[in-house]
């Protein structure tokens, strides 16, 4: 048989099942018994202890001592104790780390599709040939692609949507929509008989191979399952392995770089997938395929990595590289930095590397970013944890830290292959038409590397990353800096002056150079200087570089907007990239850009200055006349702790705390939607069960935001904030003045 | 500030473990303290909470000495950012003539995906350490609070450890005491 690998876990008889769909579109399931070992080290006489106490117990375990590689000590006597029945050594695990909490552990619990992948190459989604016995026994399993290939067979997936006709959290759901590649319809949800009843049908006809869903884990799927626990009709076959019950995993706060993270209820399906838009991690940025690119480069099954961030998936790619190369995986992270003294530290204590932008609007600027620059450089200088800090004749810059250059580190062999598909995957897109039919899903797939590759930097430093070390985060960080600095010593030679730098990315100009063809000199140049590859952005037509809000003599870094000489708009840093900005604010702000970027070439940017005040004028009137969906008024702003921590109470903490009193929790890390009211709150929670007067809305603080985030836009241009209030409000005051002594 | 660092400086003899507990493990203190020892000599410090900020450190700094980078070398400095990291690192660290500062101790340990029980096993062998580095030094150690109660025991336990010098500076009574 040959198909694509699906789904893969552990069974009741604690073997492994698979799921295949093979090329006549059969869903088939394996079962494959798949022995797990892992390895515990320490003083001899604890492990001989250990030995007895294995061999004491009812699971059956083989046991060996022998030799294996920590990636920083070398080679280590271990104890190796295997597991024929994968489903049993979590629990075997469990039960001597209880009584043995004192050794070291390894390979201990490393999740079973990356123990498969590296076993077999078998990865998800990989398409393979198969030998299974009549009795459904997988017997030999081969990949026939390889997950670093660009070009991947997709299974042809049967789909099935669901999603309540409502926000859940917002308000109870009337009815579920169920979406059919040939049709939608509604369901109501006033009978459950009729409800499971119908749902049943769908799930037994179509057979869906994933079902994708909003509110799915955290309203949709609980709601079904109680549902179903107290009718008394067959089960809901939202498994397709009967046999399985489904993976229930509770809600939880994290804290992560600084920021608390909410991650809402999850409920994982077997024999097919069950993804959640809302619940999966960056499903706006990159939808399915992008997710399927992660699950097959990552070797962590579809659901899981829709879920997980992108560092998970750096983890779980750095593990199955371990266990290739058969170095030992840590269960617990134990090198601590090395002592360095406080001179050291003030040296390579830094990060990125910012040169601070020219305050004002300026033509023809020229962007350039490297690529990938921070995995280039892993790539590039070899930089490893195990690698740093070995004596070699390789520095790094300013900080003078030796790198191994003897043998290639863990996390560069992890990222080459990463960074090596990312590019490829760009130089199909660069000369592929938009309007391709692949071009949506191959960008898809480009932007899931990318976040991949995004996140591996930061994992060098993070604390649970078991192959982490702060000294290699120092490292890149100082390559990174040098690498600006020759580049921009490479422009300046070439007569360019250089507007801004940030980390990874230079903004230049030079009279006359306004062709692509014209920066590529600069490109090799750059290239050729610091062995990193860097590719042109764009030219602008103009660019704005903004100052402080505090001080208008001060620059702000990476807050600058500006069109392209394609027409492409590009902003970072204005109210229409923040995530808290109310949707009419936006939308406002970027109607005052593409107004600003429709001005002809040859005219001023001020001659458009009438029609951005008219614009401001025509939503403001909007808003007072209430004309504005109040949804597109919605502010979004997390909250970090429980509401009863909060000692001064944010606007999103007041909204929290009403939610409160109305019986609705919410936790850290959730961000709650609210309106600006002239209630003594001064906001009023959205999910409150009792929806907001119109006319309470505090239209005088919404005009204030969007005037701030209009400034923004107008202050290139010369016009100061009060100014453009009286260019806006004044004549907008006379109108009701009017209007009103006319009534 | 100095005045009181002053005078604390001489209770930190040899032998002593000494813990300040305090809202943010009493960060500027324990600046104060980096910058007052290392004008006397070399000393060691372990960050359990990425407290340090060295930049304050060094502008401290300045206002004793014209000399630096001579004094900031004196200063051996390591973080931990798991209470598996520490307890490496407390291992790691050789037994000197010079005070060691440990920063934040048990934040690591509030961490709450670290099962309790093991969070008190490593606690132990936290303080095992710390009797053995306090031999020919003097120990100073800051603490905050958890902001979890199930975790309070692990402050409790490790203040029964510590000697009688303890410095329990609450954030007014801190302020007041500032010479700025």
């Amino acid at each position: 048989m040959i198909g694509w690998l699906i789904d893969l876990y552990v069974n009741n008889n604690h073997d492994l099942t698979l799921w295949f769909i093979d090329t006549d579109g059969r869903r088939l399931a394996l079962t494959h018994p798949f022995p797990i070992t892992f390895y515990a080290a320490g003083p001899f006489p604890r492990l001989r202890a250990l030995w007895k106490m294995v061999r004491a117990q009812p699971i059956p375990a083989a046991l060996a001592r022998t030799e294996r590689r920590d990636l920083f000590s070398g080679p280590l006597d271990v104890m190796a104790i295997t597991v024929n029945q994968a489903g049993l050594q979590p629990r075997l695990f469990y039960q001597i780390k209880q009584r043995f909490p004192d050794l070291d552990y390894y390979n201990a619990d490393l999740p079973i599709t990356l123990r498969y992948a590296a076993a077999t190459g078998a990865y998800p989604l990989a398409y393979c040939q198969v030998t299974a016995s009549a009795d459904g026994q997988l017997l030999a399993i081969e990949p026939l692609t390889d997950r670093w290939d660009v070009d991947q067979p997709n299974p042809p997936l049967r789909l099935l949507a669901l999603e309540p006709d409502c926000d859940p959290s917002h308000a109870p759901p009337q009815s579920i929509y169920v979406h059919l590649p040939e049709r939608r319809y509604a369901i109501p949800l006033h009978s459950p008989r009729h409800l499971l009843i119908r749902l049943a049908a769908v799930l037994t006809r179509v057979d869906p191979d994933l079902i994708l869903t909003r509110f799915g884990d955290t309203w949709l799927l609980p709601y079904l399952l109680d549902l179903d626990a107290q009718s008394n009709l067959p089960p809901l076959p939202l498994n397709r392995d009967p046999t399985q019950k489904i993976d229930r995993r509770k809600e939880h706060s994290y804290f992560t770089y600084g920021q608390v993270v909410y991650r809402g209820e999850q409920c994982h399906l077997r024999g097919r997938w069950h993804i959640d838009r809302g619940n999966a991690m960056l499903f706006a940025d990159y939808g399915l395929d992008g997710i399927f690119e992660q699950a097959r480069v990552t070797g962590l099954p579809v659901q899981e990595m829709a879920r997980k961030s992108p560092g998970a998936g750096i983890t779980a790619m750095q593990m199955h590289t371990a266990l290739q190369r058969e170095v030992l995986v840590p269960y617990q992270k134990q090198q601590a930095e090395r002592f360095k003294t406080a001179g050291d530290l003030l040296r390579a204590d830094r990060g990125g590397l910012v040169y601070q932008p020219l305050i004002g609007l300026h033509t023809d600027v020229i962007e350039i970013d490297f690529v990938s620059m921070y995995p280039s450089i892993m790539v590039n200088f070899n930089i490893s944890p195990e690698t740093v800090g070995e004596a070699s004749d390789a520095a790094v810059p300013e900080i003078g830290l030796p790198i191994d250059q003897s043998s290639e580190g863990l996390v560069p062999e992890t990222l080459r292959p990463l960074l090596a598909k990312r590019i490829a995957i760009k130089q199909q897109l660069a000369v592929m038409s938009r309007r391709d039919c692949r071009y949506r899903a191959l960008k898809a797939r480009s932007d899931a590397l990318k976040w991949l590759l995004v996140v591996c930097f930061g994992y060098l430093g993070y604390k649970n990353a078991r192959f982490g070390r702060i000294e290699s985060h120092e490292a890149v960080t100082a390559y990174g800096r040098e690498a600006l600095l020759q580049a921009k010593e490479t422009a300046e030679k070439l007569g360019y002056t250089v507007m801004h730098m940030y980390v990874d990315g230079l903004w230049v100009r030079r009279q006359g150079v306004n062709r692509p063809a014209q920066v590529q000199p600069l490109l090799d140049g750059i290239r050729q200087a610091t062995g990193l590859p860097i590719a042109l952005e764009g030219i602008y037509k103009w660019v704005a570089f903004l100052p402080s809000r505090q001080d208008p003599r001060v620059p702000v870094p990476n807050r600058y907007f500006g069109v392209f000489q394609d027409g492409t708009l590009k902003m970072r840093g204005i109210a229409t990239r923040r995530r808290d900005t109310s949707k009419w604010i936006a939308e406002v702000q970027e109607q005052l850009l593409r107004r600003l970027a429709a001005v002809p070439e040859g005219c001023a940017l001020t001659s458009c200055l009438p029609d951005l005040i008219a614009i401001l004028q025509k939503n403001l009137k909007r808003l007072d006349d209430g004309e504005v969906d109040l949804e597109k008024l919605l502010i979004k702003q997390k909250i970090t702790r429980p509401v009863e921590a909060y000692k001064t109470l944010s606007p999103a903490a007041r909204a929290a705390r009403q939610l409160h009193a109305a019986g609705k929790e919410r936790r850290p890390g959730q961000r709650i939607p609210f309106l600006f009211t002239r209630s003594s709150d001064g906001v009023h929670a959205w999910d409150l069960p009792v929806p907001p007067l119109p006319r309470s809305i505090d239209t005088d603080r919404y005009g204030e935001l969007l005037l701030r985030a209009a400034h923004a836009i107008v202050e290139p241009l010369g016009v100061p904030e009060e100014e453009l209030k009286r260019m806006v409000w004044g004549e907008l005051k006379q109108k009701s003045f009017v209007l009103s002594t006319k009534s | 500030m100095v005045g009181l660092m002053d005078n604390a400086l001489t209770q930190f003899t040899t032998g002593t473990l000494t813990a300040i507990v305090g809202p943010t493990a009493e960060r500027d203190l324990m600046h104060e303290a980096a910058v007052q020892f290392a004008l006397r000599g070399p000393l060691q410090i372990i960050d359990g909470g990425n407290r340090f900020d060295v930049y304050t450190v060094a502008r401290q700094m300045r206002r004793h000495t014209v000399d630096l980078d001579t004094t900031l070398s004196r200063i051996s400095y390591a973080r931990a950012f798991t209470c598996y990291q520490m307890v490496t690192l407390l291992q790691e660290t050789p037994l000197t003539a010079g005070p060691l500062l440990i920063l934040d101790l048990l934040t690591t340990f509030y961490d709450e995906s670290v099962a309790l029980n093991e969070s008190y096993r490593l606690l132990r062998q936290v303080i095992a350490e710390i009797e053995r580095l306090r031999r020919p030094a003097p120990v100073v150690i800051s603490l905050r609070a958890p902001t979890v109660p199930a975790r309070e025991g692990l402050l409790r336990q490790l203040l029964k450890a510590t000697d009688q010098q303890i410095m329990r500076l609450e954030r007014k009574t801190y302020r007041q005491t500032t010479f700025f």
